[in-house]
């Protein structure tokens, strides 16, 4: 169902995806989101696209120091600190 | 990356109790973390490097007097963050950009799919995996850095919200509302991405 609806409800819910995503929002507003959701196909897709961009981090190269440079970097570290 | 708490909270005892070897074993473990987030701070390898050496330093002098270990992981990105932040400023003035919340938000009751995760089953799908990667190294260093930083504590250095606070120095609220315009951000800029071969 996708009727035509009140749209601020769809901005002040918008605001608070990343938080329903995370389960970090209160109950009572976490139940509301989802009524929405019911109602809404626009706000549900908008939601999954999040939640794929949630996922997006691992994707991310490892950025890593050669060895040799750890090991430089350790030894200063040591004599500066007396070790 | 997945942190390995356990593990960290073994290393930083043994720092407290001075094993011979603790300090290797910390900095062969925390030096890589903390330069793969200094670069995307800070931009540059020579700084990152600086900030890998200065915190490394700075924190096992730290550690001697930190009665929960646990402790240090706000501690240590905090003051990973401070040196990013210094280095930026000396390296060139940069404004306070904000990302604003309506140019992110679906307009017109329409939404276009967003990112296109690569298939895990797909052999073919390296190439995309690859492309994908690079635009969205390009896109989290293209944030503005007050969101850069949080996105890369919560999502990358898995810190809570809560360590995430702390080691900035801002509210709860504040880490949430940057974390989700970041990640609407990124959503915004990775969505004309697909495989090839598929459209939106």
């Amino acid at each position: 169902m996708n009727e035509p609806h009140d749209r601020s409800q769809c901005r002040k819910l918008a605001d608070r995806l990343s938080e329903y995503l995370d389960g970090e929002l209160p109950e009572d507003l976490r139940r509301e989101v989802e009524s929405h959701f019911r109602d809404c196909v626009t706000c549900e897709k908008f939601l999954v696209s999040l939640g794929r961009t949630r996922e997006l981090a691992h994707l991310l190269p490892r950025l890593e120091l050669p060895p040799d440079v750890i090991r430089k970097l350790t030894e200063s570290a040591r004599e500066e600190l007396g070790l | 990356m997945e942190r390995d708490r356990e593990l960290e909270t073994e290393i930083l005892a043994e720092v407290q109790r001075g094993e011979p070897g603790a300090f290797d074993r910390f900095a062969n473990h925390f030096a890589n973390r903390i330069y793969a987030f200094s670069m995307r701070m800070c931009g540059h390898r020579e700084d990152a490097e600086d900030v890998v050496q200065d915190t490394l330093i700075a924190a096992y002098r730290k550690l001697s007097d930190l009665r929960e270990p646990k402790a240090l992981t706000s501690w240590l990105y905090r003051t990973v963050s401070n040196a990013c932040l210094m280095k930026r400023r000396r390296s060139k003035f940069a404004p306070k950009q904000e990302l604003s919340l309506e140019s992110l938000l679906p307009q017109g009751g329409t939404v276009d799919d967003g990112p296109v995760l690569p298939s895990e089953q797909d052999p073919e799908a390296g190439a995309y995996r690859a492309e994908l990667s690079e635009a969205l190294e390009q896109a989290v260093r293209d944030l503005p850095p007050d969101y850069r930083i949080v996105w890369l504590m919560r999502e990358v250095e898995e810190l809570s919200t809560e360590e995430t606070a702390e080691a900035l120095g801002i509210g709860i609220s504040n880490v949430k509302m940057r974390l989700h315009r970041a990640r609407l951000a990124l959503r915004k800029r990775l969505a004309g991405l697909h495989p090839q071969g598929e459209s939106s």
